[in-house]
């Protein structure tokens, strides 16, 4: 792929095209092609749709039956491979062994293949099973014993099931008969985790995108309805077993979907169009020059993205679940912009690719560019006070966002039962950081720009820096009273102010010193202050939340519900208007009819809100042929249910039971079912019962409702619910709540007022601290709604939870990053503090780890262990309840002869039960999960073979039905000899939010004190990582200063103990050593450069002195000869000497040069202004360009500004007398090999190759005038400061002089 | 102390702020049948129409919602817009028409029937729109469509 993308890449170079406008162009022919096939498409399905539209259903119907024939086989299968395992073959060739192994086998299968699963012998008796099932005839028993494969379906009120029967040979002889089962089918809509395993009909539905519907009901049922087109569907054994039928396709429906795709197609093509077009404006940004204009394309650029993405509907459109879905988060900020934690997410991702982009632009800039203009006094105070207000208003942006995304979501942040979140809590969590770093760094940079602007010369910084703290505190007080809701205290604004300050003086004094890890240390620091930002205001919104939360919960207690209600069983009522119903009421068939009033309730608005509800179908002769009762109210249900008539229309009636909080509204209501020419199909009831605490949600336990979103109504603190009259508690729903408390007397107090309706106050209840919502009812009555005050461990908990899931985040970031550098040839080098640090965490973290993971094992041990010695005890209770006293005679246990019976014993026990006899349900005190059989009312196979076959008094076992999973604990009843006549089970499946509750406490007790210790852990390592680290680190940076030639290092030896001291010791020996061998060598080089030099001066003012001499001498003899042109001879020899004395003074001058050795002082430099600099000395010389292209990234280089300028106007002044003093001379600058390369080119004369490598040397030269300095004084500065100088020239061409500075951070001033 | 200005602008500016607040309007007692009707006005549009935007103004801050093969619980203004949104966006209403008004210790309701066509089925759903009086004005606390 790479190569054809090189290609085309080189074929676009070479035909002249640049690759972004290719790029550009065929994406914007795909767009035209992609419309053209659009409307190609959609005009040839308009023209022959009803051709297309068979076609499609037909093909579709075909999917559908060969699908579900390919269930079939797969159950098939499953028997027969069951038919050659070892258990199988053991028990058929050896009867009479062991059944238990069977059973296990059978329980394995049953678990791992989601089926109910049954063996019958040679016999046709049941032998073993598990998992739900039912009878079989015995006619099917003996044609499967005859050989042949039977299959059938078989209906309950919930769903179909699809069973397989198969013989089971070995040997080749048939040995009994295996039956498997499976749901293929939900007759109801309920969707609860009861029932969210997905039927096949579903899963055919989603797969083929139109509806497939199934019938089992027989031949007569086949779908009699023009939009679908139905097919039979056949059993293995060639049996008509139903019909499946499949929505033909809507023609509207059929273009929208078209249309839809195409959409995506053309949204996807246009982002890459965007992004080619952003990325092409990007490169060509360089014809900006202002950091200003750069800066606001950039951010125009991240923003144009955002809002395009946002205008296509992208992500949105093609994702719209998950965290794309408002039901979690939605904000209207923005235009939409946050309109689901998805889009929230990407926008904060703008934010952050914004706010990181204008750093980096900004950290590029040269930073000994000039500084701004000085602007005016009175703008400049406009400017201060204009960036406080604009920083406080972004503070307020961000505190809006928490807020928003606390109110505007139904995310529970510090719920401790979770200690895995889910991911649309982790992404919220995280825009809330980034967005909270966002903010500091926002508040920083208009921080350092009040510090500027209040700042007045060098020696006003402190005044500056004290004005801008002034500025700050009066903002951070008084802007609170620019708004109606200013979101925050004045406490956190002037905390956030004050952090604000301080962060960017450290930011301030960082950029000064240039110190770069300490910049990125204080980038972290800046991550982990979100944290500590965030979490005030997320607690405070969401205790803010919570009560807001309970206020309405309270509107709601008082409100009266006559509307609701009502329209809760009207909704009810007239479900049972369709045509579905009407047909199976008409056709009569009982055991059809008996499932309706489940299927009317699940699919109800009581179903969905979890009311006690009863429905009930009459016939026309009055009798009851269908009826589904849920929850606990049954007694004020059944009296209501009875005194409503049955009439002509729809009545409504309303009971009131009980008083306070205990009251209970009944509505009943009932309707006839007409059928074609008005004929009494039966009449339906349904009553709905809501309790005063309950008025709009339901009592009946989560897992039994309709709605999937339980958790949109839940609390993690528990609201207590009380009810005061005349000052003294009436009841409550809280047991720690003493009978007859009095009202707190501040509360009594407050309410004398008459005019005051509620308020909220603190007590105590039980040692603990309630905050309390109370509420005027009536003239002497108060409604109280509690929530238990959080404790320091519910926050820990939520500081951990959040600390954790940025700590994670950070990391990412940190690999990332880490990574990127690494790419760029940058490897990490971690230090010795770093190195012991981790070392010591994770010596300390992971034996943490282990212990934690153990001790939540060991938890989980104790917690089964406590749970099996409760379902333990509460089996014998039951037993021993059921059982009358032998010292009455009678040992024989009792059951309960009737549902009704059982839940009183139930009522009276505190706990659930069922009791089976015969291996099948007898009685239980919550029948209805066993009616529609959501529940298997056979005993569990593997509790048979334990209990019955293994002789176990006490069996516990984990059962799930969908996706709940939850403990039974089982127990044979003996008779008085000890013969097993029942078994009873506790199921532990209506105790879920017990369970929750436990967890949480749970949680937030391991998860506290497992935090405080690992903050223990990291405070102590880093603590003593630091101090062991310490004098190794005060070692290397000495070690680091003597390579930089300062040998006048002295370490400490404070916190330098054993090796470590004596390291330190040897080390200043030798630096003591090293030291006087360096004065020894200097003093000897100065000796030699001495001898040396003396040799040089003496040999230079020689040469002129000869012809001096000479000169002289002539003069003289032309003088004694009496020389005609005696003048002319004067006039030419003391040119002569006169030059010559020039040449002397010109020597003695470039040896004071290059002896000199001046103090230095350096200073960070901007190469580019040194060179201007010296560039401007050369003006006079008209007849050179000079062609300056010095990089605007380049860093700046260490050096003493007069030498580097000199070296420059050297290395010109070379390159114009190479040029004879006419030409171009071009000098470039920028970033090179980590430091900074500088090239002076001119296209002159050029070197001679052999001269080359003697340029440098002292006294070497090309010219006639020179003394071969010059470049030897460069050769010397570049050395000095660690750099380097090459020369590179051809002859007749020109040449070339590089000079290489290493980069400043890494030199230090050690080239002083 | 020419630096000091700035200060003195900013203690000027605050100095004046409680002026400001103090000019906040003081909350009002709703109006009567004719105001309830037009929140319900609306509401029959919006739901005919399948347009949010024209009742989402009335819309309380903590709304009941539930809706029909959706979501249902108590959601906050916003997320009710973006929910209703949702909805209507999968469904083109066909007619929708307010048949019961009833109202009860000032809470006024309203049901009725609606038809939309959702992928090409035409779905029949009853509606529930219940009120309360909030800071002046009747807003919508509870709207099902189920």
């Amino acid at each position: 792929m790479a190569g054809y993308f090189s290609s085309f890449s080189a074929f676009l170079t070479r035909a002249g095209i640049p690759p972004a406008a290719a790029i550009v162009a065929a994406l914007l022919v795909l767009l035209g092609i992609s419309r053209a096939v659009h409307s190609v498409l959609e005009s040839s399905y308009a023209s022959r749709w009803d051709q297309v539209s068979e076609e499609q259903c037909r093909a579709n119907l075909s999917l559908a039956i060969s699908r579900f024939t390919k269930e079939q086989r797969s159950l098939k299968r499953l028997v027969e491979d069951l038919a050659a395992s070892p258990e199988l073959h053991a028990y058929f060739l050896n009867k009479g062994n062991d059944r238990t192994p069977l059973f296990e086998r059978l329980a394995q299968v049953s678990r791992d293949e989601d089926v109910g699963i049954d063996v019958y012998d040679a016999g046709g008796d049941l032998v073993a099973w598990d998992g739900p099932g039912g009878p079989v005839t015995r006619a099917d028993r003996a044609r499967a014993l005859l050989g042949h494969t039977f299959t059938y379906v078989e209906r309950t009120p919930v769903s179909s099931v699809l069973m397989v029967g198969v013989p089971l040979r070995t040997d080749d002889t048939v040995r009994g008969i295996g039956v498997i089962r499976r749901t293929i089918d939900s007759n109801a809509p309920l969707n609860n985790p009861l029932l969210r395993q997905e039927a096949v009909d579903e899963q055919l539905s989603r797969e083929i995108g139109t509806t497939v519907e199934f019938s089992f009901a027989g031949e007569s049922e086949t779908v009699n309805d023009s939009r679908f087109l139905s097919g039979p569907m056949y059993g293995l054994d060639s049996t008509f077993l139903g019909t499946v039928s499949v929505l033909r396709p809507v023609r509207s429906a059929f273009f929208e979907s078209l249309g839809g795709v195409f959409s995506k197609i053309d949204a996807f093509l246009s982002i890459l169009l965007l992004v080619c077009v952003a990325w092409a404006l990007w490169r060509s940004m360089a014809f900006l020059r202002s950091f200003t204009q750069v800066a606001l394309l950039v951010t125009a650029l991240v923003w144009i993205i955002r809002y395009a993405l946002l205008f296509l509907d992208v992500p949105s459109g093609f994702l719209s679940g998950g965290i794309f879905d408002p039901g979690l988060f939605a904000s209207k900020f923005g235009f939409g912009l946050a309109k689901s934690i998805g889009e929230l997410t990407i926008t904060t991702v703008a934010v952050s690719l914004n706010v990181a982009l204008v750093i980096r632009l900004r950290l590029r800039r040269p930073p000994h560019a000039l500084p701004p203009a000085r602007l005016p006094f009175a703008v400049r105070v406009i400017a201060s006070v204009g960036a406080t207000l604009i920083l406080f208003w972004v503070l307020r942006g961000y505190a809006a966002a928490i807020r928003s995304g606390v109110f505007d979501s139904a995310l529970t942040y510090f719920d401790a039962r979770v200690l895995v979140p889910s991911p649309g809590l982790v992404f919220m969590v995280l825009n809330l950081f980034l967005l909270g770093s966002c903010t500091i760094v926002a508040a920083i940079t208009l921080a350092l720009a009040v510090v500027r602007w209040c700042t007045e010369g060098e020696r006003g910084k402190i005044t500056g820096w004290l004005m801008a703290g002034g500025l700050f505190a009066v903002a951070g007080i008084g802007f609170g009273m620019l708004q109606e809701t200013p979101l925050m205290s004045p406490w956190y604004r002037l905390l956030f102010g004050a952090g604000v300050l301080l962060a960017a003086r450290g930011y301030d004094a960082l950029t000064v010193a240039g110190d770069r890890t300490a910049l990125r240390r204080f980038l972290l620091l800046i991550l982990a202050a979100s944290v500590v930002a965030l979490y005030p205001l997320l607690d405070d919104f969401v205790h803010e939340k919570d009560r807001g939360r309970v206020e309405v919960f309270a509107a709601e207690e008082l409100k009266p519900v006559d509307g609701w209600l009502k329209h809760v069983v009207e909704e009810a009522l007239q479900g049972f208007e369709s045509d579905d119903y009407r047909n199976r009421l008409s056709e009569g068939d009982a055991a059809d009819v008996a499932g309706i009033a489940f299927e009317r309730w699940s699919s109800s608005l009581a179903c969905s809100q979890g009311y006690d509800a009863m429905f009930t179908v009459i016939d026309p002769t009055g009798r009851q042929a269908s009826r589904f009762v849920i929850g606990s109210s049954i007694a004020g249900m059944t009296e209501a249910d009875a005194a409503i008539p049955l009439g002509s229309g729809q009545i409504i009636l309303v009971r009131n039971f009980g008083t306070g909080v205990n009251a209970l509204k009944v509505y009943a209501g009932s309707m006839p079912i007409l059928g074609q020419d008005s004929m009494l199909l039966g009449h339906v009831r349904v009553v709905v019962a809501a309790g005063q605490h309950a008025l709009f949600r339901g009592e009946t336990p989560a897992i039994l409702r309709g709605s999937s979103e339980s958790r949109l109504e839940s609390f993690y603190r528990r609201v207590t619910l009380s009810e005061y009259t005349d000052g003294v508690l009436l009841t409550s729903n809280n047991p720690l709540v003493p009978i007859a408390r009095p009202l707190p007397e501040s509360v009594n107090e407050a309410f004398v007022d008459s005019s005051r309706t509620s308020l909220w106050a603190e007590e105590e209840i039980d040692g603990d601290r309630y905050e309390t919502y109370f509420v005027r009812r009536g003239p002497a009555g108060i409604v109280s709604l509690g929530l238990k005050e959080l404790g320091a461990t519910w926050h820990i908990v939520g500081i951990v939870k959040l600390a954790a899931l940025w700590a994670i985040v950070a990391l990412l970031l940190i690999a990332w990053w880490r990574i990127v550098q690494w790419r760029r040839g940058i490897p990490y080098r971690m230090t010795f503090r770093d190195r012991l640090l981790l070392a010591l965490l994770v010596t300390a973290i992971v034996p943490l780890t282990f212990v934690a993971f153990y001790a939540r094992v060991y938890e989980g041990e104790q917690q089964m262990e406590t749970l099996e010695q409760r379902l333990d005890e509460e089996t014998q209770g039951l037993i021993y309840t059921i059982t009358d006293r032998p010292e009455q005679g009678v040992t024989v246990p009792a059951f309960p002869d009737s549902p009704l019976k059982a839940e009183e014993l139930a009522s009276d026990i505190g706990t659930d039960f069922n009791i089976y006899t015969d291996n099948q349900l007898r009685v239980s005190s919550r029948p209805t999960l066993y009616d529609v059989g959501i529940l298997d009312s056979r005993l569990s196979g593997n509790v048979y073979a334990k209990i019955v076959l293994g002789g176990r008094r006490f069996v516990i076992q984990t059962e799930k039905i969908g996706s709940v999973e939850y403990s039974v604990g089982y127990r044979p009843v003996l008779d008085a000899n000890q013969n097993i006549i029942g078994v009873v089970s506790v199921p532990t499946l209506f105790r879920s939010e017990e369970s929750e509750e436990q967890a949480a406490r749970r949680n937030a007790l391991l998860l506290g004190t497992y935090a405080a210790v690992l903050l223990l852990v990291i405070a102590i390592a880093a603590a003593f990582a630091g101090r062991i680290a310490a004098p190794v680190q005060r070692l290397t940076e000495a070690t680091r200063k003597v390579a930089r030639g300062d040998l006048d290092v002295h370490v400490p030896h404070a916190g330098a103990e054993g090796e470590i001291s004596e390291l330190i010791r040897a080390f200043d020996q030798m630096t003591h050593d090293l030291r006087k061998s360096r004065e020894d060598l200097v003093r000897y080089e100065r000796e030699l450069a001495w001898k040396e030099m003396a040799k040089q001066v003496a040999h230079e003012i020689k040469n002129p002195l000869t012809p001096m001499r000479l000169s002289i001498q002539h003069l003289r003899r032309t003088y004694q000869d009496g020389a005609e042109h005696f003048g002319e001879i004067l006039d030419s020899v003391t040119k002569t000497v006169i030059e010559q004395i020039d040449t002397l003074s010109r020597i003695a001058s470039e040896f004071s040069h290059f002896a000199r050795m001046p103090r230095r002082n350096l200073d960070r430099l901007n190469v580019g202004g040194v060179v201007g600099e010296a560039v401007r000395l050369f003006s006079q010389e008209s007849s050179v360009v000079f062609r300056i292209d010095i990089s605007e990234g380049t860093p700046p280089v260490i050096a003493d500004r007069e030498e580097l300028r000199r070296a420059v106007i050297n290395i010109i002044r070379n390159g114009i007398q190479a040029m004879d003093g006419a030409g171009s001379i071009v000098i470039r600058g920028g970033p090179e090999g980590g430091g900074v390369g500088l090239s002076v080119t001119d296209y002159g004369k050029g070197v001679p190759a052999d001269m080359i490598g003697k340029l440098f040397m002292p006294n070497f030269s090309t010219k006639t005038d020179g003394m071969g300095l010059g470049l030897a004084i460069v050769k010397k500065t570049m050395e000095d400061l660690h750099g380097t100088v090459t020369l590179k020239s051809e002859e007749g061409k020109g040449t070339t002089v590089t000079l290489w500075f290493p980069a400043s951070d890494a030199e230090g001033t050690g080239a002083a | 102390m020419r630096m000091l200005t700035p200060l003195a602008i900013l203690v000027a500016l605050v100095s004046t702020l409680p002026a400001g607040a103090a000019s906040a309007p003081r909350e009002r007692v709703p109006g009567g049948k004719m105001e309830i009707r037009e929140v319900f006005d609306d509401v029959q549009r919006g739901i005919s129409q399948g347009n949010v935007a024209i009742f989402s103004p009335h819309l309380h801050s903590q709304v009941r919602v539930t809706l029909h093969g959706g979501e249902t619980g108590l959601y906050s203004a916003n997320q009710a817009y973006y929910l209703l949104e949702n909805f209507f966006r999968e469904r083109t209403p066909v007619s929708f028409k307010f048949t019961t008004f009833g109202e009860s210790d000032n809470t006024p309701y309203g049901t009725g029937s609606a038809s939309f066509t959702f992928h090409g089925v035409r779905q029949h759903v009853q509606v529930y729109v219940a009120l309360a009086p909030h800071g002046g004005r009747w807003v919508i606390t509870q709207i099902n469509i189920y």
